[in-house]
């Protein structure tokens, strides 16, 4: 008789021992396996809702890969872009860049959790959730190298970490706290409770339902391929988290929760938010990214707290308003400080502006005349006049333009502590500021390094440093502006 | 043109050297510069190191897809043919004292993989060790799977607590537990990989494989643990195979580090020497017996020789 996987896989999962030889405090050590340092014990039920074995992982991994590298087989690399919205092309540059590596990164955490995380079962778990971050990398960096025949940009796919463009600093910042300088337990509270259990369904599935209206097949094979093993280890977080809980570390648990929940929130509008609605062609778009993010994210965050009684982070009403405005208002930072970017970025036209309008009942009446604005300065100065030159207020925790509010509602604030003067986009980010101020007071953001000579100010110097090569990586208006007139082909490398 | 696993495998550590972006004095950055930007294994060029079998993640599953195929049909073989009712009872006494509990070492090792795997400073050598990682994890589930087939299932706790109990208690297992505990506090990136890859496994692999559950299976009437092994010792087979290579590019790139690693090994050579010895006795307990002594002897010299030669300079690369 073959055995079922429930007749023997428990016997392969529970295999922590006591160490005799050496002391369990340096087997797992608190500064990298995570506080509180619970006796063994108190990990011991530590149980994944869904179960996969080796050989189940993979059977299936091989058909997955098979499915999604058979549509890259079947398109012959000429066609790669037929059919495809130019800006669709730069929405994908745009994530194969802020994403690909950080997958990478992913499993690096995950195999910082095989090692350091207090349970076997836990370790069995992260073993094979590293395997499937070393998928999500290579699978983007097969693609994008595909792509650079047509669009030498594609090069950020793998590049873009490496360079300290502003995003994509930000991005480094962010990962670095989630999870790739966290210890193993608050790498499964931030990385696999929050954000893939919270988030990824919004990047990927969401994401994967407009490629597939936009006729980009394989990235939509790719992203929802790669949902279904995120799925899958995000569950590691569920047990953690029960186990904080049972444990006396609620408030931890709580504060970990919120933070993350804020600082992905930033991540999204200004990635997710802005390709959804400024780079996605009209005839690719269901819904908004703010319905997205109440049906997609909020509920499933909603259901999250509910099941551990936690409580709604304290800023949900911020949160809620800025749903309208985030990343209305971070575009036109996109928009104005575009040579500064890897990709292109648009105007709205008229019927997309419609169609904000529609989603957004703001919409028009606070951004129409920003965006009229820069058209007729366009009109009256030329494409340089659209640009700003200035440097923006970054701020200290995200490192984003403190700019998520509409005009006439600022948000940000300040900090002064041990001389220095910080500045914060929101209160919440001053809030996770100053929770751990000794994790974040000693970095300095790219205007702090402008400021101190660290990094020039000059802005053609500053490309330089950025890692762009002006004027052919740096980003440009997708359309050229909105008059036909100006459509020239995009040039590329 | 790069090779799909040039192209996916190079260069992925965003954070290395001295990248993270969170400053020092945050104790994650700091472990990872303490332990990887100062190991004393540094190399002027990392990414000159190929994985021999060019593995990318495709290539992976693929593979053990296959193996995995070929071990499901040993253990359906197992049911069908009623192999177990056969097998001699003092055998399977053996199986469970002596066996069955390699699940825990096994998993020590696991967990050393990745240790390698998260602080290596290419993600080419990433790559090997987490693959590796996932062997181990392999290994680990056709051991169980084996227990609770012969015994169960279910398998009755009182027996899963008897196996875990030898690990934990049997002298035979003692110097094999202290090494693989020893070693998995080794948190310098460097060592931890030596102690891994070029003293612990090259013995350990091939006394579990290729002997205990290869020659002595065999002999005691159980040929198809002999041919699950092969199978499992193929993955060691590969592990030994990069681990070879990467020690031929540290050295020709960076002579020194065949001083460094020389004395890594000769560090933990006499604890894993014990952990051989001791655990090499178990073949004098099964029906059909072994011997002991020059069963580590063989495997010693192997090992020692084949030491020797990953560590001398290639003349001429």
């Amino acid at each position: 008789m073959v055995l079922r996987r429930d007749d023997w896989l428990h016997v392969a999962r529970k295999v922590d021992w006591t160490p005799r030889y050496v002391d369990e405090r340096e087997l797992f050590p608190e500064e990298i396996s995570g506080r509180p340092w619970l006796p063994r014990e108190a990990w011991r039920d530590w149980n994944e809702a869904y179960r996969t074995t080796y050989r189940e992982y993979v059977a299936n991994q091989r058909e997955k890969d098979a499915a999604v590298l058979g549509v890259r087989a079947a398109l012959s690399k000429p066609r790669l872009f037929d059919d495809l919205d130019p800006g669709w092309v730069q929405l994908v540059k745009f994530h194969n860049g802020a994403v690909t590596l950080v997958e990478y990164a992913g499993a690096v955490a995950e195999l910082r959790m095989a090692r350091f995380g207090r349970d076997s079962a836990w370790r069995m778990m992260s073993t094979l959730g590293a395997l499937d971050e070393i998928r999500h990398t290579q699978i983007p960096l097969l693609i994008g190298h595909d792509m650079l025949a047509h669009d030498g940009n594609f090069d950020w796919t793998h590049k873009a970490f490496y360079t300290n463009e502003w995003v994509i600093l930000a991005a480094r910042h962010l990962f670095d706290d989630m999870f790739l300088a966290a210890d193993a337990i608050d790498s499964a509270i931030q990385l696999n409770f929050v954000f893939e259990t919270g988030f990824t369904n919004l990047q990927f599935m969401a994401m994967a339902a407009m490629a597939d209206r936009a006729h980009h097949h394989l990235f939509e094979k790719t992203l929802a391929s790669i949902q279904t093993d995120e799925a899958r280890h995000a569950q590691i977080g569920h047990p953690v988290m029960r186990t904080l809980l049972e444990n006396g570390s609620r408030e931890r648990a709580q504060y970990l929760v919120d933070k993350m929940w804020w600082r992905c929130w930033r991540l999204f509008l200004a990635l997710t938010g802005t390709a959804m609605e400024y780079l996605t062609p009209l005839s690719a778009r269901t819904r908004s990214f703010k319905e997205f993010m109440t049906e997609w994210v909020c509920d499933q965050f909603m259901k999250n707290l509910a099941e551990f009684d936690l409580e709604k982070p304290w800023f949900w009403d911020l949160f809620t308003e800025e749903l309208d405005y985030a990343h209305h208002s971070f575009q036109l930072g996109l928009y104005t400080y575009r040579t500064t970017l890897w990709f292109d970025v648009a105007m709205p036209d008229r019927a997309e502006r419609e169609w904000l309008n529609d989603k957004y009942p703001c919409w028009a009446e606070t951004y129409g005349p920003l965006w009229d604005q820069l058209e007729r300065r366009w009109e009256a100065g030329g494409e340089s006049n659209t640009l700003s030159y200035g440097l923006p207020g970054l701020c200290n925790l995200c490192q984003l333009p403190a700019l998520f509010m509409h005009p006439g509602r600022n948000t940000a604030c300040t900090l002064e502590m041990d001389g220095r003067r910080y500045l914060f986009c929101s209160q919440p980010c001053r809030w996770i500021f100053e929770q751990e101020s000794a994790r974040f007071a000693d970095h300095k953001s790219v205007v702090d390094r402008i400021v101190v000579g660290e990094a020039p100010g000059k802005l053609t110097d500053l490309h330089g440093w950025m890692g762009l090569e002006a004027p052919v990586e740096t980003g440009k208006d997708l359309r050229r502006g909105l008059n036909p007139w100006r459509l020239d082909p995009i040039p590329t490398t | 043109m790069p090779s799909e696993y040039e192209l996916v495998s190079s260069d992925l550590h965003y954070n290395h050297p001295l990248r993270f972006e969170l400053p020092e004095g945050n104790p994650v950055v700091d472990w990872y510069y303490r332990h990887r930007e100062g190991s004393a294994l540094q190399a002027r060029n990392w990414e000159q190191f190929a994985d021999p079998r060019r593995t990318t993640y495709r290539v992976y599953t693929q593979l053990e897809d296959g193996r995995e195929d070929v071990v499901d049909g040993l253990l359906r073989e197992i049911d069908e043919t009623a192999y177990d009712r056969q097998l001699d009872p003092e055998w399977v006494r053996f199986l469970d004292r002596w066996y069955f509990p390699l699940r825990f070492p096994v998993h020590g090792l696991q967990m050393l993989a990745s240790y390698i795997a998260q602080m290596a400073p290419s993600s080419r050598i990433t790559n090997c060790a987490a693959f590796q990682a996932a062997d181990e994890m392999r290994r680990v589930q056709r051991i169980a799977y084996r227990a609770v087939q012969l015994n169960g299932p279910p398998l009755d706790p009182e027996t899963a607590r008897r196996q875990q109990a030898a690990w934990e208690d049997a002298e035979a297992f003692q110097p094999l537990r202290e090494l693989i505990e020893r070693a998995l506090i080794t948190y310098d990136w460097g060592e931890a990989f030596a102690v891994t890859n070029a003293v612990i496994k090259p013995c350990i692999d091939r006394l579990i494989n290729q002997e205990v559950a290869g020659t002595l299976a065999t002999a005691n009437g159980d040929p198809i643990l002999t041919s699950i092994h092969f199978s499992l010792h193929e993955d060691a087979r590969w592990h030994r195979a990069w681990t070879a290579a990467l020690l031929r590019h540290l050295i020709n790139d960076t002579p020194a580090n065949a001083e460094l690693v020389s004395a890594w090994v000769s560090k933990w050579r006499p604890l894993a020497s014990q952990a051989l010895e001791a655990f090499a006795g178990v073949v004098a307990d099964a029906p059909v017996r072994l011997d002991p002594a020059a069963l580590a002897a063989r495997i010693s010299d192997e090992v020692s020789r084949e030491t020797e030669v990953a560590l001398q300079r290639q003349a001429g690369e």
